[in-house]
């Protein structure tokens, strides 16, 4: 499901007044990652504890052994989430910026945002910074023989 | 040329405006103040530092901030962070859900202040606020801009703008 949605989600890339983005949810809190930052979500119990925690970073304990597996450019990390919700497209005009006390005391600089989203609000990722925090180098190509 | 009748009449509003002077000057400053309780305890802030009141609100927490940050929440379409005052002044371990939220503005920043009552406004001479009491714990008095005794008992004055700071 989530994959047709990046299809769809892609699709749609061309319209410059809003982003694609994967909502899900980890410790009560509505996130959202960029789509072309996602690759797949998996439920993968061995790699939970090497998975970024976010309920973790909140003080909470994951409800889920899910993790969505991101990329950035050779970089990619894992998020340990609770529930992957959907595919939505979010106007730019409905991004603001982390109010600048907030901004101040958030260790890391991977909330880039917040998002009002009708009646709720969702906390926009920076995948890099994440990446660049918790990351593995993607594997290099084994070396083929001549 | 004034008559002898609109020369008296001068010096009366004269010194009417003069007795006027004086008795504004001898009148005491008054301030008002947002009060509201935290726990067992009354505290305040300047009124005029305040833009608000709004009763629960949603707010969502932001990872990897200190637990005194309860997170953000919506104000009229502006997203403010949102300070749990208990947890900073010490009053509790962990944080809560505030059942009202006072939306401070010293300067230019605003922030949503957690507390547990229902904010009320009262006036005080500004010469009644005291200095922070020595008893009070260094936790608290780190954030205190003093203290006065209203009809309503002891209140301590919050310093917005260290709170803001913390």
């Amino acid at each position: 499901m989530l994959d047709a949605g990046l299809t769809e989600a892609a699709g749609s890339d061309a319209a410059r007044d809003a982003v694609e983005v994967v909502l899900f949810r980890a410790g009560g809190v509505t996130f959202a990652v960029p789509c072309e930052n996602v690759e797949q979500a998996q439920r993968q119990r061995t790699t939970a504890a090497a998975a970024f925690d976010l309920a973790a970073e909140m003080g909470q304990r994951a409800q889920r052994d899910l993790t969505l597996a991101l990329r950035c450019g050779a970089l990619r990390v894992r998020l340990r989430v609770d529930e992957v919700v959907e595919v939505a497209r979010l106007p730019l005009t409905a991004i603001h910026a982390l109010p600048r006390l907030a901004a101040q005391r958030h260790d890391g600089g991977y909330v880039t945002g917040v998002v009002v989203r009708e009646t709720e609000l969702v906390v926009l990722l920076d995948v890099q910074q994440i990446a660049a925090a918790h990351a593995r180098p993607r594997r290099a190509a084994a070396p083929t023989a001549p | 040329m004034a008559t002898d009748g609109t020369s008296q009449a001068i010096v009366e509003r004269a010194e009417r405006l003069r007795a006027e002077q004086r008795a504004a000057q001898r009148r005491p400053e008054l301030i008002a103040l947002v009060t509201f309780r935290l726990g067992h305890e009354a505290y305040a802030v300047p009124a005029e530092q305040v833009r608000g009141v709004i009763a629960r609100q949603p707010i969502v927490r932001i990872p990897s901030t200190p637990m005194h940050l309860l997170g953000v929440t919506n104000f009229r379409g502006e997203i403010l962070p949102a300070f749990d005052l208990r947890v900073l002044l010490g009053l509790a371990q962990a944080p809560s859900e505030p059942e009202y939220l006072v939306i401070a503005r010293p300067g230019a920043d605003s922030a949503a202040l957690g507390c547990d009552s229902c904010p009320d406004v009262v006036q005080v001479v500004a010469d009644d606020i005291k200095p922070a009491r020595s008893t009070v714990g260094s936790t608290v008095a780190r954030y205190l801009a003093g203290h006065v005794v209203a009809r309503q008992g002891a209140i301590a004055v919050l310093d917005v703008d260290k709170v803001l700071q913390c």
